[in-house]
């Protein structure tokens, strides 16, 4: 992720990005793994 | 938690440190003895079987007395019949598989093992010793999830890690992805948010709920299964090992036989190099040897008579799309861009949606589920 967007910004601006990026991915992971019902904790295939 | 997150959780906090703070050579068998150590508490019977087969596998090139060709026959049979004892239909009908539990991870040891045997057999192998085997086989990242990685491969990349830190930050991003699409793409949206559409279209839309939930079987099992490679994958990079790529946008090949290079390459790649090949030299019939191969990968998932017809449909698709693809030498006819790009979309669709449809015959548990599915998609 950090290299694709230091082609198009700078170097500090792309490793700003890129650690909100991989907080959001993992703030949405955990609200969702962790939901207090549990409903999409198990893949179901 | 679920067996993903404590080998995340047991990789990121038990192996990787291990793999970098030991004294060099400790630390990749270290990383072999904490993973037995691992199976043995998550599944006493997956150590035993896994340290078994491996033992015998490699025992056997070491018996003076028998030929070579005796070894690898005795190497791979012996593999071979511990998984189709755990994996075939007949035991688990007889609730068999249930009291004694089928091992971890033991479809991809087994096509590892028999990988190892044949190239044993053919001397490409470097030279290693029994320690460098199981450092091979006992290898957390990738037991239970996949890849098949190859020996040479693995061998290789133990002896020239270093540490790098762009290789371990690349891990970390892999399983963060890996993670993400399991998660949020497959769990959230497919088998939830999507399920939960397909249940209210159910009474006025059973045509469109049945289409829907056909491709949101093929769909989410890519998603999933693509997801573990990427934790695998980045398990492996936190330790220094490459594994190779498993998937490459598979859905967006334009025909069966370039989807089956890019889904689940590992074992479509296995299955060219040691059921294809062979077949085809043996008989010189690449109809037979293409059928061989995809029934092979078929059975793999499951020793069935769904996945025995799943491969034969896959099968299917590859030998129907040799018999009318354009010949390799013929001249290609003058044709505007946007034909080709036509042309393409609709291989890429036609390929999309023939596979679903066999998939079909994996995501139904009999084949009257499978006939009334196929009434209810194509009713008016």
């Amino acid at each position: 992720m950090y290299q694709f967007l230091q082609k198009y910004v700078g170097s500090k601006t792309a490793g700003i990005l890129t650690a909100f990026w991989y907080l959001l991915l993992l703030f949405l992971i955990f609200y969702y793994y962790f939901l207090p019902s549990g409903q999409f904790r198990y893949a179901d295939w | 938690m679920n067996e993903l997150n404590w080998i995340i959780a047991f990789s990121v906090v038990g192996l990787t440190p291990m793999a970098w703070l030991l004294p060099g050579r400790w630390q990749l068998p270290t990383v072999s003895v904490l993973t037995a150590g691992f199976m043995l508490v998550a599944s006493p019977l997956s150590a035993l079987s896994l340290l078994l087969t491996a033992s015998l596998s490699y025992g056997l090139f070491r018996l003076k007395s028998l030929t070579p060709a005796w070894r690898v026959v005795l190497s791979i049979s012996q593999s071979v019949l511990v998984w189709i004892i755990f994996k075939s239909e007949w035991p688990m009908h007889q609730g068999w598989q249930t009291t004694v539990g089928v091992p971890l991870g033991l479809s991809y040891y087994t096509f590892r093992q028999i990988h190892y045997a044949i190239e044993r057999y053919k001397q490409t192998l470097p030279v290693h010793d029994f320690a460098d085997y199981l450092t091979y086989l006992f290898f957390l990242p990738t037991l239970l999830i996949g890849p098949i990685n190859r020996f040479p491969d693995f061998y290789r990349d133990s002896r020239r890690r270093r540490w790098d830190a762009v290789l371990f930050s690349t891990g970390l991003e892999r399983i963060l992805y890996g993670y993400a699409k399991i998660v949020l793409i497959g769990n959230m949206l497919l088998t939830n948010k999507l399920a939960h559409i397909i249940y209210t279209l159910q009474p006025n839309h059973p045509s469109l709920a049945s289409y829907l939930s056909l491709i949101r079987f093929a769909t989410n099992a890519y998603i999933q299964f693509a997801g573990f490679s990427d934790v695998a994958i980045g398990l492996s990079l936190l330790i220094g090992i490459r594994v190779p790529e498993n998937f490459e946008s598979p859905f967006l090949a334009s025909n069966l036989n370039e989807f089956w290079k890019r889904y689940h390459i590992s074992l479509s790649s296995w299955c060219r190099d040691y059921v294809f090949t062979p077949l085809l030299s043996l008989t010189r019939q690449p109809v037979l040897a293409t059928l061989g191969a995809m029934l092979v990968l078929g059975l793999w998932h499951e020793w069935s008579s769904q996945y025995l017809v799943w491969g034969a449909l896959q099968g299917l698709g590859v030998l129907i799309w040799h018999r009318f693809k354009r010949p390799s030498g013929e001249a290609k006819t003058a044709q505007p861009a946007w034909h080709s790009n036509v042309m393409h979309g609709l291989g890429v669709l036609i390929t999309f949606h023939y596979f679903c449809l066999t998939c079909l015959v994996i995501q139904k548990n009999n084949w009257q589920a499978v006939g009334q599915t196929l009434t209810q998609l194509f009713a008016r």
